[in-house]
């Protein structure tokens, strides 16, 4: 009998649920007979916490799995890696010398840790998901963060505030020092997510194909002997139980709460990174092949195991080996599984072992920068299929490395919500003046200038577009060429409360619709798909509906630059379930988008900002009774309607193409679509610009818009999604036909003017007005009171 | 009555900030002779007006509880006590008097400890307004907010004890003095007490 | 092969700092060579350096004190040498505060710590903030503008929480003034010096952006000229000269590749070098 064994079988229900909580174990009763059954026998404390960790729903996905294998397309011509390693991995252009440029992408969640502690929460979450990215080999060259908290005004605002304040706190203090630029994010307020925030995060990097690195022993392990190196910090208790404490509903104050702190130390990460780079660089001059992991959910027990086994070996752990934080000991449970930040695993051959050492402990000092960090040798690979532990020189687990890494799913079952959203009795004669002021102001409308000016979206030198600038944040990523990246995310979480396959349907056009405003085709996508209980029906087909949203569209729109017969392909993502407060209330359901996309010429991506006098304006697409969700009834009516916007894929298509193709003949001036506040507000955006200065205005004919048929109200606030242009006078005709040739819909807006206002005439008379400067006031400073500090304190 | 109140807040994970102060000091400054330990605290010292030291320390201590800006319950420590009409009131789950880091030294130690603040007091306005917008029947009339090196050191007096300090502390040139720029940064010795034997 | 740098320019490299890599990028723009050095390697390789930077990032995550660790580390003895004996120094944003923190600069009485780079005041916000800002040149001669003509306005990009240039001593800035140390200075679009956010994005007194030594080979500054060193990384929206400049490449590449305001600094050093010392 291995040390530390557990009688699971031979014990009743209740004695074994009652051994399970005495260990701070989360399985159910059922799952711990199914671990005996795999494993042949009781199994140990180890082997319990190791399963106990990989099982949960945050690391296993066994809720989700079946279903996003179901419906998600993963594959198209342009990916080299889709879901199921660390990060997706897809080309963006070619060296010349018969290699790729690849754009790798992860995208992650880590809600419940920011909702107890907003400032580790949210850092750890952007150290997890960088690492990610680095752990494919590639060097990160940014970061997003779609971020959802409560309502700012509700009875839970303090607590709201505090939280939103501190999570945008944690995400500067750790991706500045890493020296990661923000390309862009969002952030939703809504009483769903008082009691739950989402923090979300996405990392891309850049690598070449040819040194993409595979989270697995490679095959030369076969011929001569392998070594397991941990990188990193000591490990310490820190984070034990965190995965399976992402799958538990969250109560306030409870002791369980407590054990989850896990300490960020962006620092030490940039050192690593450094470091990791010159060991990784020195493999590939030597012709060495490593596998690379980074130790997340799972520690060191979820790392090596599944280095191990993807690459069809075995591996011997000794537990002893590993450098534990100075002064404490731990119990075998605690090493194996704790998820003790900044840690990468390597596999190296044994004879490269004394090179990798010398980098990180003498080169970087590690151990010196930090008590009891460095790099240590704690495994041998094997050519068996064994899984083994040591501690004390006795095994505490050993399995077969196929059985400790045994998946399991489960068939949720669901059923469709039955509420009823109806749209509000309509208001005739509306002050239209005052209600946009209201809207534009709102703190979902509102600049979030003090966000993403509190984080650092220059370092690193390739920031062409930045966050507030434009749709998309464009960054140059290969020196000398013009070839760009466009990234944007996008997830309205009050669609999803209306009709969660929209939902998903919706974060995907949008994201995608963000990327091409500035002149980038949609390459692939990532989600993070952000729900409640799993176990509840009702909750299961939000998730399900969502999923399906998401599936449809990426086949809907499709790979543009491929020809669009292949779908757009999701290459990464997450699932986040167990969203819901004490009361027991699921947040809206979230599935979060991130869209990729390529520019051949960076230098044609524009800002938003109106240019010059004179241009023409355009709307591509047109509004229509779509106000279910909007920030206008929500805002204005204090309801949330009933139509929401309907995705019309080739709608969506279409309108994308028509704008690429006017990026590629080079005639847009400025390009941003509509969507939350609808058109009005991308005019007011648009005649303001990111840092609220702009003063070229125009006045918007509604006359324009009477085949539509819908009232003034509707046409300026319906969040269809569309897009707006601005182009030099004189190419009307060329875009009559452009459009024509797409399908799609156009109606002229009007001409710039030096006048600093923005005019809505209906008509020949001007119902409402705005001078620039009133609107700048109002947007620039709407949220100050969540994230800035009054004047003067 | 006039009370006067003091909470003190420390990590109760690994203070990073406290290791790099006693890693730099004993391993680049050559202090490793005399530096026994250190530790850190944010610290706010208040005067206030309240019916009486127990009623102002039970008011003050609801409200830094709930404000983060304060304490967050799930990685920090902290003491609030609370003086005034000859009444002494505390609270909180830290012994300020009895909170040091484990000792290897020899000879005498003392504990001093360093209040180092911003000159201006910029954010004090700040915190003593979060505080009064929702005490009741308690207000805030006075604030300093700042942080506590505690620094232990083998010396032969409490004199010898607050000069190396001293040293350690103010940056004059850039051989001598490390936790604090005297050109932005004012500080006080708050307390220095020998703690040899414990 | 023994590692040299001879003729090139040395970027120091601290644990934590982030921008070593585009600050080396940058000075071999205008052809110079430029290459690493990681803190704990042998301060002797500094000997033969045309000049050292210390770059921008987060040297020992600023604990304590932004640089002040830094400022404790070996290899600033060797470079306490050299800047007293008028090797060009440059510190960027981090780079800045360490050598602040070392008493180099304003080095009016060599290392001893006359100045601070302070937590930011601003107007209604706190703590770190990134944006680009105008800077006048004014003042002395320095190795590092030398190619700046007085009243020059060059825009270039900030990211820091802790820029507020400030002293205790009003005797040291009287000197400092005196001596034209101040050579940039935060000012609006039009070269007016405003003190008010967000022209001053810090609350730095007199405005001050860069300081040198009286000498004029050691240059402190806080913003990033290696983050402006070539035209794409100007924003589209900026204010101005470059960016009307940057507005009209617009679709040629070739344009966007073209020197950025930054790359200025980098000339400056080229043309001290071939200047002759």
């Amino acid at each position: 009998m291995l040390k530390g064994t557990i009688r699971i079988s031979g014990s009743d229900d209740s004695r074994v649920s009652d051994l399970l909580k005495e260990n701070g174990l989360n399985l159910t009763v059922s799952e711990a007979r199914r671990v005996t059954e795999l494993l042949g026998r009781d199994p140990t404390i180890v082997e319990l916490t190791i399963f106990n960790t990989m099982w949960s729903e945050h690391c296993s996905y066994k809720s989700s799995r079946k279903i996003l294998g179901e419906l998600l397309p993963t594959k198209a011509p342009n990916v080299v890696i889709g879901p199921g390693e660390d990060a997706g991995v897809i080309r963006f252009a070619e060296t010349g010398d018969g290699d790729w440029h690849c754009l790798v992408i992860a995208h992650e969640s880590h809600n419940h840790p920011s909702q107890v502690l907003p400032v580790e929460g949210a850092a750890t979450g952007i150290g997890g998901i960088v690492r990610d990215v680095y752990c494919m080999g590639a060097d990160v060259v940014g970061v997003l963060d779609p971020l959802r908290f409560g309502d700012p005004q509700g009875p839970n605002a303090r607590q709201v505030i505090s939280i939103a304040r501190g999570v945008v706190d944690g995400i500067a203090q750790y991706g500045n020092p890493l020296g990661v630029p923000n390309l862009g994010g969002d952030i939703a307020f809504d009483a769903g997510f008082d009691e739950n925030c989402l923090v979300n995060v996405v990392a891309i990097g850049t690598v070449l194909e040819s040194r993409v690195l595979r989270s697995r022993v490679p095959e030369e392990a076969a011929e001569i002997p392998y070594k397991i190196i941990l990188i990193g910090k000591p490990t310490d208790d820190s984070g034990f139980g965190g995965a399976a404490f992402a799958s538990e509903d969250l109560v306030d104050g409870e002791e369980a709460n407590r054990g989850a702190v896990q300490v960020p130390d962006p620092f030490l990460k940039r050192v690593l990174a450094v470091a990791n780079r010159k060991v990784l660089d020195l493999a590939v001059e030597r012709g060495i092949k490593v596998g690379f992991k980074d130790l997340g959910a799972g520690g060191i027990a979820c790392v090596t195991s599944e280095l191990a086994h993807a690459g069809g070996f075995g591996v011997r752990i000794d537990l002893d080996a590993v450098n534990v934080a100075s002064g404490h000991s731990y119990p075998p449970p605690v090493v194996s599984c704790s998820e003790t930040q900044e840690r990468y695993a390597l596999a190296v051959p044994a004879d490269f072992v004394d090179d990798v050492l010398k980098i990180y402990n003498e080169d970087f000092e590690l151990p010196h920068l930090y008590h009891g960090a460095g790099a240590a040798v704690i495994a041998d690979v094997t050519r068996d299929d064994v899984y083994t532990i040591m501690s004390g020189g006795e095994k505490v687990c050993e399995t077969p490395v196929g059985t400790i890494t045994t998946g399991i799913a489960y068939d949720r079952p669901k059923s469709a919500r039955k509420v009823l959203h109806e749209e509000p009795e309509w208001q005739q004669g509306r002050p239209l003046r005052e209600d946009f002021l209201k809207v534009l102001g709102s703190p979902n409308i509102a600049s979030k200038n003090y966000v993403f000016r509190h984080y650092d979206s220059e370092v690193q030198g390739r920031a062409v577009i930045r966050p507030g600038e434009a749709d998309a944040g464009v960054i140059a990523p290969v020196a000398g060429s013009p070839v760009g990246l466009a990234v944007a995310v996008d997830g309205n979480p009050w669609y999803g409360i209306i009709d969660p396959y929209q939902g998903g349907a919706l974060a995907v056009c949008e994201s995608a619709r963000n990327v091409a405003a500035v002149g980038a085709v949609p390459s692939a996508i990532t989600d993070c798909l952000n729900y409640g209980n799993p176990e509840v029906r009702e909750v299961f087909w939000e998730f399900y509906e969502g999923v399906r949203g998401i599936g449809e569209a990426c086949s809907g729109i499709g790979l543009l630059s491929h020809g669009g017969s292949h779908p757009l392909p999701v290459v990464s993502g997450n699932v986040s379930f167990y969203n819901q407060g004490e009361s027991g209330k699921a947040i809206p359901p979230s599935p979060i988008v991130c869209t990729v996309g390529v520019i051949e010429d960076y230098s044609k991506s524009r800002s938003i900002t109106f240019k010059e006098e004179g241009n023409d304006v355009f709307l591509i697409g047109e509004p229509l009774d779509e106000l279910g969700g909007s920030e206008y009834y929500r805002t204005i009516y204090g309801t949330l309607g009933g139509n929401v916007p309907e995705a019309d894929f080739a709608r969506e298509r279409g309108q994308i193409r028509t704008v690429l193709d006017l990026h590629s003949h080079g005639w847009i001036r400025a390009c941003h679509d509509t969507g939350q506040g609808g058109m009005l507000t991308a005019l007011a955006e648009m005649a303001l610009g990111g840092s609220g200065a702009g003063r070229l205005g125009l006045a918007v004919d509604l006359d324009e818009f009477d085949a539509v048929g819908l009232p003034p109200e509707k046409v300026l606030f319906s969040e269809t999604g569309c897009f707006i242009v601005e182009l030099p006078a004189g190419n009307e005709r060329e875009l009559l036909a452009i459009c024509a040739r797409n399908r799609v819909k156009l109606h002229k807006l009007g001409t710039l003017k030096a006048s600093a206002k923005i005019e809505v005439v209906s008509k020949g008379k001007a119902i409402a007005s705005w001078g620039l400067d009133e609107l700048e006031e109002i947007y620039m400073t709407g949220c100050r009171s969540i994230f800035g500090i009054e004047k003067g304190e | 009555m006039k009370t006067e109140a003091r909470l003190w807040v420390r990590l109760k994970v690994i203070d990073l900030v406290a290791q790099t102060a006693w890693m730099t000091l004993t391993g680049k400054m050559g202090f490793a002779g005399d530096l026994c330990g250190i530790l850190r605290y944010s610290c706010w010292m208040m005067e206030a007006e309240g019916d009486s030291a127990a009623a102002v320390c039970e008011a003050i201590d609801r409200e830094i509880r709930m404000d983060s800006a304060f304490t967050n319950q799930n990685k920090h420590l902290y003491s609030l006590s609370v003086s005034g009409g000859g009444k002494e009131a505390a609270t909180g789950d830290l012994t300020i008097e009895r909170d040091f880091p484990r000792l290897d030294c020899g000879g005498r130690i003392f504990a001093c400890d360093l209040f180092v603040s911003e000159q201006g007091g910029g954010k004090d306005k700040g915190y003593a307004s979060r505080l009064n917008e929702r005490l009741s029947g308690v207000k805030v009339t006075g604030m300093k907010s700042g942080e506590v090196w505690r620094v232990l050191v083998r010396a032969e007096d409490l004199e010898e004890a607050a000069r190396k300090v001293e040293e350690m502390a103010v940056t004059r040139t850039r051989k001598h003095g490390l936790l604090l720029n005297p050109h932005y940064q004012a500080y006080e010795f708050i307390g220095t007490t020998e703690i040899t034997g414990q | 092969m023994a590692r040299s740098f001879k003729g090139k320019v040395a970027i120091i490299q601290f644990p934590g700092v982030n921008c070593e890599y585009e600050t080396a990028d940058a000075v071999r723009s205008v052809g110079l060579g430029g290459d690493l050095l990681r803190w704990n390697e042998d301060p002797a390789l500094l000997e033969e350096a045309l000049a050292v930077i210390v770059p921008g990032g987060f040297s020992y995550q600023d604990r304590i004190r932004a640089g002040a660790v830094s400022a404790k580390d070996h290899i600033m003895d060797k470079l306490s040498e050299l800047a007293s004996g008028g090797r060009p120094i440059l510190g960027i944003c981090n780079g800045a505060q360490v050598l602040v923190e070392s008493g180099f600069i304003p080095g009016i009485h060599w290392e001893r710590v006359d100045l601070a780079l302070a937590p930011n005041v601003m107007e209604d916000r706190e703590g770190y903030y990134c944006a680009w800002t105008y800077l006048l040149r004014e003042g002395t001669d320095c190795v590092w503008t030398a190619a700046i003509a007085p009243g020059d306005i060059v825009p270039i990009p900030i990211a820091h929480a802790e820029g507020r240039f400030t002293t205790d001593d009003g005797a040291v800035l009287e000197e400092m003034k005196k001596n034209g140390q101040i050579i940039l200075r935060y000012c609006t679009q039009a070269g007016l010096v405003d003190h008010s956010f967000p022209v001053n994005p810090n609350g730095s007194l007199e405005n001050m952006a860069g300081v040198c030594n009286r000498e004029g080979n050691v240059l402190a500054m806080m913003p990033h000229p290696e983050r402006a060193t070539w035209l794409r990384q100007v924003p589209e929206d900026l204010a101005g000269g470059w960016g009307t400049r940057r507005r009209r490449a617009g679709g040629d590449p070739g344009k966007m590749e073209a020197a950025g305001p930054g790359r200025i600094f980098f000339e400056s050093l080229k043309r001290w070098k071939e200047g002759g010392a």
